[in-house]
């Protein structure tokens, strides 16, 4: 059977698996990528979230409009980070796909990366989309010149949710209702990561541990570049959520790898 | 128990040119509307008391025949009355007097026990509180689940499954009962207590139709079948009327190895022969010849069959499946 | 099995079929509850957020001016978690049914449809109580909250008048949502704008005034300030009476809904997976 497959350099193989392969298996998977599911889910509900807590803090005399608008349109990220992560291998596991992909041998990280692109990019997209919507409707003006600063802060953020995500979705490969470890991790940052309250309220066991997630850091570089403190002033910041990020995605390759040899040992792959 | 065509006073079931037409859309840039004719035109009878039988392939027509019956469909042209009251325009009279049992993994709420299910379905159908305790208990009994009532029933097996969604069924007393393929996944002990059970109902004066692959299951216990092919009936009768169809035939089977398709090709232009059917089991093929007016017609076969390997070649009477697998082949 | 044995005659409810509708009413919903209360991941998923929704608004109450009592919050978030239990729950009932195979049954059933998914709806808009429970003992044990309750009988009654119109709107929902493709993409959509626009967590004054007429349409405005008034004082009688005149709104429009619902299915065979 020999000259039926051509070989590929290793990278070549590598970079086609990591797009390629990653979009595809985003359409398979991602339940909501029709436009009629779209945009409710991706766009419609960060609008309301948004308009939700503004009142929200207008109600309890906490916070300004900015404070909000900046802190749910850089955590709206999280949701496509999160479920859209999560997604990509829980339901590979419920499709019971998951073996006859494990069992092909191509590299581990460009499978794994190439799922986090897609979803890289409609975290983006939400984001861009929330932040467009507060001009618009509630006269949001962040400082012009730091617009560049405060897109790469919501780069960075959209990474490390992404690879928080990666982490999460890792779990799915063995434990059965991921989705409500999902649910629960994404509405803990709501509270903890100072998207609707400020840090400083919280106690400090908590405080802590919101150091450790993402959206933290980059939120509040978000918010300083918004009010036009400066980038210098926001780049410790950007750079611990890039730092955060990266810890999270090294976890998930471990925890993925852990998983996939124990999982191949006991079988659990195709137990739903 | 009578299996001649029943008087118009006695009818349980009466169907006149029911017609059923399904549209679908495909695609979903361009929608596309495909019309599919499930039932093309069906007249049917059955009488009180009566056990009768509906034959047919998967995709015939059975099912949607049965769900018109049962109320769950609507037609898209004819008339069906069961007792007497149009399944259209009286439904909720009809669901009085009917029950469904159609089996299978679904039809139930796992989460609750066996008897809390039916609990929920004797108020649905109205049964006197004070009675309902009793009235399970006594359909429980009948299915063989007394005993396990408590139980959930997500951990009930295919059979239990099956036992309760008669037990269901049998909850009102309804005079017209519809089984769709009630053995269906079945063990065979199951299975035969399954038939006992419709046949003891249809002796004690239910009207029963009955859906079913299994031939020796439509011969044993029906009075009359109906066989139904392309949305179509083909034939009608008694189980014994049914087989006078293919009596004139011969019916030889044959085992062998290695037959080509030109050998099956001048089979079937042998004169006399109806049709060859094949079924390849393991590495042998089992042939299924039947012929009209045949003479000699194993010896002709074998003369076809030099230089392959048969294993067996016997001659026998026509039974209700070859009958069946002749009236649902015809073009 | 017992071959051969006869059974003896049912007997049936003496009387107008209209006699029995309480009663299979009632054990729908009492069936439904018991299946959905022994689900864990839904008890979950029921606590989940509106906890921390009340911890988001309790907190930012402590940090900001503090007219609002805390109690107000905690009935708020209580009533946003009975309201996701009701759009996920009852928007899918339909579907969930016919995915269990339990439509073509219940379709079949002599007693009118309409009264089986209305015994679904009121079952789930009832697990909403969970939330409802977590969120006052939240509210007290972490945040000191008042459970101070003015008039404890016009509470309870507000309760179960909520619980009923969110049931009646599930049912609304549930009919609907099954006539339209993608609804339940729609659902994703629908938590946030009404927690918003009936004044969950934020006064109606506070809101646009074209917002109102929509915010007095849905249950939840109603429901929440009976319950804020019969806790923390004021007139609870008048929003009571206007959630009553919303359920029957509702229970109209489901009615006419379902009736629709039916008929489509038996046109169009979705009653199974075929």
């Amino acid at each position: 059977m020999s000259g039926l497959v051509a070989p590929r350099s290793p990278g070549t193989h590598f970079w086609r698996v990591f797009f390629i392969g990653g979009l595809i298996s985003y359409r398979a998977l991602f339940y909501w990528i029709s436009p009629w599911q779209y945009i409710p889910t991706m766009l419609g509900a960060p609008l309301f979230q948004i308009l939700f807590f503004v009142y929200l803090g207008r109600a309890a005399g906490v916070g300004s409009t900015n404070f909000f608008v900046v802190g749910n349109s850089i955590q709206i990220c999280s949701m496509a980070g999160i479920y859209g992560m999560t997604m990509a291998i829980a339901n590979e596991r419920s499709f019971q796909t998951l073996s006859p992909i494990l069992a092909t041998p191509s590299n581990r990280l460009a499978l794994f990366l190439g799922r986090g692109l897609p979803v890289l990019i409609s975290a983006l997209q939400t984001c861009l989309f929330g932040f467009l919507v507060s001009a618009l409707l509630l006269g949001f003006r962040p400082s012009l010149p730091d617009l560049p600063g405060l897109a790469l802060a919501v780069l960075v953020t959209s990474a490390s949710c992404t690879g928080f995500g990666m982490a999460l979705g890792s779990i799915g490969l063995r434990v059965r209702d991921v989705f409500l470890v999902s649910n629960i991790a994404y509405f803990l940052m709501l509270l903890l990561c100072g998207v609707e309250v400020p840090i400083g309220r919280l106690p400090l066991l908590l405080r802590a541990l919101a150091q450790l997630l993402p959206l933290t850091h980059g939120i509040a570089a978000g918010r300083a570049l918004a009010a036009g403190a400066g980038f210098l002033t926001a780049l410790p910041n950007i750079l611990l959520e890039l730092l955060v990020g990266c810890a999270w995605a090294a976890a998930a390759y471990l925890l993925f790898a852990f998983f996939e040899r124990s999982g191949r040992r006991s079988g659990a792959f195709d137990r739903l | 128990m009578s299996s001649s065509a029943p008087a118009t006073s006695d009818l349980a079931v009466e169907v006149h040119g029911l017609c059923r037409t399904y549209r679908t859309t495909t695609g979903t840039l361009r929608r596309r509307r495909l019309e599919v004719e499930a039932v093309r035109g069906i007249d049917l009878e059955i009488g009180r008391g009566q056990l009768f039988g509906l034959l047919g392939p998967n995709g015939a027509g059975k099912t949607t025949t049965i769900r018109v019956l049962c109320t769950l469909l609507l037609p898209t042209a004819g008339t069906v009355r069961v007792l007497g009251m149009d399944v259209v325009a009286d439904a909720r009279a009809v669901r009085r007097q009917i029950g469904y049992v159609f089996g299978g993994d679904r039809g139930l709420y796992d989460r609750l026990s066996a008897y809390d299910n039916l609990r929920y379905f004797a108020e649905l159908y109205a049964l006197e509180p004070s009675q309902l305790r009793r009235r399970i208990e006594q359909v429980l009994e009948l299915v063989g689940l007394h005993g396990r009532e408590k139980e959930r029933v997500e951990g009930f097996s295919r059979g239990m499954r099956q036992r309760l969604h008669l037990a269901r069924g049998l909850l009102h007393d309804p005079p017209v009962l519809f089984f769709d393929e009630p053995t269906i996944g079945v063990d065979p002990v199951g299975a035969r207590e399954v038939r006992q059970l419709v046949a003891d109902l249809a002796r004690s004066g239910k009207t029963i139709l009955l859906t079913t692959h299994y031939m020796f299951e439509a011969d044993s216990l029906c009075d009359r079948i109906a066989v139904i092919a392309k949305g179509k009936i083909v034939a009608q009768g008694s189980p014994s009327q049914l087989k006078a169809g293919v009596s004139d035939r011969t019916v030889v089977e044959v085992k062998a190895y290695g037959i080509g398709a030109p050998v099956l090709e001048r089979m079937r232009a042998l004169a006399g022969v109806e049709s060859v059917a094949m079924e390849v089991s393991d590495q042998a093929q089992l042939l299924v010849v039947q012929a009209r007016d045949a003479d000699q017609l194993t010896g002709r076969l074998l003369q076809l069959l030099e230089g392959v390997r048969v294993e067996r070649i016997a001659a026998r009477e026509p039974t209700l499946e070859d009958a069946y697998v002749a009236l649902v082949t015809a073009p | 099995m017992s071959a051969g044995a006869e059974l003896a005659r049912p007997v049936f409810r003496r009387g107008p079929a209209p006699l029995a509708w309480p009663r299979t009413l009632l054990t729908g919903w009492f069936f439904q509850l018991k299946m959905q209360a022994q689900s864990g991941f839904m008890v979950l998923t029921a606590l989940v957020q509106p906890l921390i929704f009340a911890s988001i608004a309790m907190t930012d109450q402590q940090a900001g001016n503090r007219t609002l009592p805390l109690l107000y919050y905690a009935l708020g978030a209580g009533i946003m978690g009975i309201w996701s239990t009701v759009v996920f729950g009852c928007g899918g009932v339909i579907s969930w049914q016919r995915h269990q195979g339990m439509l073509e049954p219940l379709v079949m059933a002599p007693a009118p449809f309409v009264l089986v998914l209305l015994g679904i709806t009121l079952g789930t808009a009832t697990v909403g109580l969970y939330s409802m429970g977590a969120t006052l003992v939240w509210g007290w044990l972490v945040f000191g909250a008042q459970l101070h309750f003015a008039s404890p009988l016009l509470f309870v009654a507000a309760v179960v008048v909520t619980v009923v119109s969110l049931g009646l709107l599930g049912l609304v929902l549930g009919s609907s949502f099954v006539l339209y493709r993608n609804s339940n993409a729609i659902s994703n959509m629908l938590e946030y704008p009404v927690w918003l626009i009936t004044g969950l967590l934020v006064p109606l004054s506070l809101l646009p005034g074209w917002t109102h007429p929509l915010a007095y349409l849905l249950a939840p405005t109603w429901g929440v300030e009976a319950l804020r008034a019969a806790a923390i004082g004021g007139d609870s009688a008048i929003p009571l009476l206007w959630c009553l005149v919303a359920s029957a709104g509702y229970l109209l429009l489901g009615i006419w809904l379902v009736r629709v619902v039916e008929r489509r299915a038996r046109q169009h065979a979705t009653l199974n997976f075929q």
